[in-house]
């Protein structure tokens, strides 16, 4: 178990940091993570496809973030672990979703 | 009843000679409400050809939503303003939506248009002049090198898994601007990347120059018709008033989102030249402009993550390109098809005037392995 600890962890940094010379803030995770919010909220609520259907067409970057669906607010959370979370929420029939 | 036929007739003629006096072309029907449908009739005429295409794009191996096969999940053919075959699968129908992700560049092409034709710019404005809090050395940019995609911006296209691998998405503009701290406001955040060439010299595949031809046009239209102007006029126009247009804080378009008949009453209005029911919706001229390869691709490409396809204006073309050694990319299909691409999973709008037809995909193909020549073939089978 110790050993599966380290190796997750470094896994996480390695990916938190994989480039140390990108050009932009957030790192890879982050950027899975706030994509999978968006495209899943926008999925389950702009396009109405099953969540199975969603939960694969919202992957298609990496498939290592988690989510949550609130339906009474119409609005999605994906988390990495308890490090990085993101949430999209329903505006409008027409605007579809947008980040919170 | 006397008096009802001549009133007819003099109706009649008073809308043909409206669209004849903006060069439109006319139609028996136009699709605004409902398109009219042969499906089941050409299934029976040929059914051969039907369960050939369905053999080929309807297959699935693996367990669903397994990711592997040949597979759609909605396709549909229009051929001289009629639907000819239709079907859908994996849970979509004729009202469910799709992200068309990329496909978003065509219809901020086609908004462009709709601003151009209501005197709201021009498209040799500065992006200085409806955008502020841009860098004083970007303001060279027009909004022609932004539909042209060649603002000459520095700009990383490579996508999320584009690659099929771990990219190092942080390196990607697009991610960036999408999900990360461009996301606020992705036009600014677009324009204010340094320059790698100057404007209209080079050719370079970017949503960052869509995002900001976006927020400029939006930045011009939205004071005096309001933030739903993209439905008003242009998309209610067409009967795609369902679709759905995710943006950013500011209101610039990210994603167009919208049913396959919706996606193919978009081919239409550019089938028919940017009119719609005898009204003139585009500029004339902007339709054939939109499948012209801008000067700055023929002149130099910056390639990444680009394959062998030629870019028209928010469109790309079945043309070849001598200049960079490009052939057509559809041996098979006339040379005036155009084609939206981009989206997911072979997703993909093709609009062929010379044969009055369209072809819309909803691609599901995650493993990428299906052979579009060969979809399309089996299409144009049907459409004879």
């Amino acid at each position: 178990m110790r050993r599966l600890t380290i190796a997750v962890c470094v896994l996480v940094s390695a990916l938190a940091c994989w480039a140390c010379s990108a050009r932009y803030q957030q790192n890879d995770l982050e950027l899975v993570v706030a994509s999978r919010a968006t495209l899943m909220c926008t999925c389950v609520y702009t396009m109405g496809m099953s969540e199975q259907w969603c939960d694969v067409f919202s992957t298609y970057t990496v498939p290592l973030s988690t989510y949550t669906i609130d339906d009474e607010h119409q609005v999605v959370e994906a988390q990495f672990g308890l490090m990085w979370s993101d949430r999209a929420r329903l505006v409008s029939d027409q605007f579809g979703c947008i980040f919170e | 009843m006397k008096n009802f036929f001549p009133a007819v007739i003099l109706l009649a003629t008073l809308v043909a000679g409206a669209a004849r006096a903006q060069n439109c072309p006319t139609r028996p029907y136009w699709p605004t409400t409902e398109w009219r449908s042969r499906a089941a009739e050409v299934k029976a005429a040929r059914a051969a050809e039907v369960a050939a295409l369905e053999d080929y794009a309807f297959k699935v191996t693996g367990n669903e939503p397994g990711l592997t096969g040949v597979r759609v999940a909605g396709f549909l053919i229009v051929k001289s303003g009629e639907i000819v075959y239709e079907r859908y699968a994996l849970g979509a129908d004729d009202d469910k939506r799709q992200n068309y992700m990329g496909f978003a560049r065509s219809v901020v092409g086609a908004l462009t248009g709709v601003a151009v034709a209501h005197g709201a710019l021009t498209l040799d404005d500065s992006v200085c002049a409806h955008l502020d809090n841009v860098p004083e050395g970007n303001c060279t940019i027009q909004v022609q090198h932004l539909l042209d995609m060649s603002s000459g911006l520095d700009w990383q296209e490579s996508h999320l898994g584009a690659t099929g691998a771990l990219d190092p998405v942080q390196h990607c503009s697009v991610a960036a601007m999408s999900f990360g701290e461009g996301r606020a406001d992705m036009a600014r955040f677009a324009l204010n990347h340094p320059r790698r060439d100057e404007p209209g010299a080079t050719w370079q595949f970017s949503t960052g120059d869509s995002l900001a031809l976006s927020g400029v046009v939006g930045a011009a239209m939205t004071p005096q018709y309001g933030e739903h102007w993209p439905w008003s006029l242009l998309l209610d126009r067409i009967g795609a008033g369902n679709s759905v247009f995710t943006h950013d804080p500011r209101g610039a378009l990210l994603h167009w989102i919208a049913s396959l008949r919706d996606l193919a009453r978009f081919g239409y209005l550019y089938l028919n030249d940017g009119c719609w029911d005898g009204e003139r919706l585009l500029p004339e001229h902007w339709v054939a402009e939109s499948r012209t390869v801008p000067e700055a691709f023929k002149r130099k490409r910056v390639v990444e993550l680009w394959g062998t396809e030629v870019a028209g204006r928010g469109w790309m073309v079945n043309q070849a390109v001598p200049e960079q050694g490009l052939n057509k990319s559809w041996p098979n299909l006339p040379d005036d098809a155009f084609f939206m691409a981009g989206g997911l999973d072979g997703t993909i709008l093709f609009v062929i005037p010379s044969l009055d037809l369209l072809v819309a995909i909803w691609g599901n193909n995650h493993d990428g392995n299906y052979d579009m020549g060969r979809m399309m073939d089996l299409s144009l089978a049907i459409a004879r």
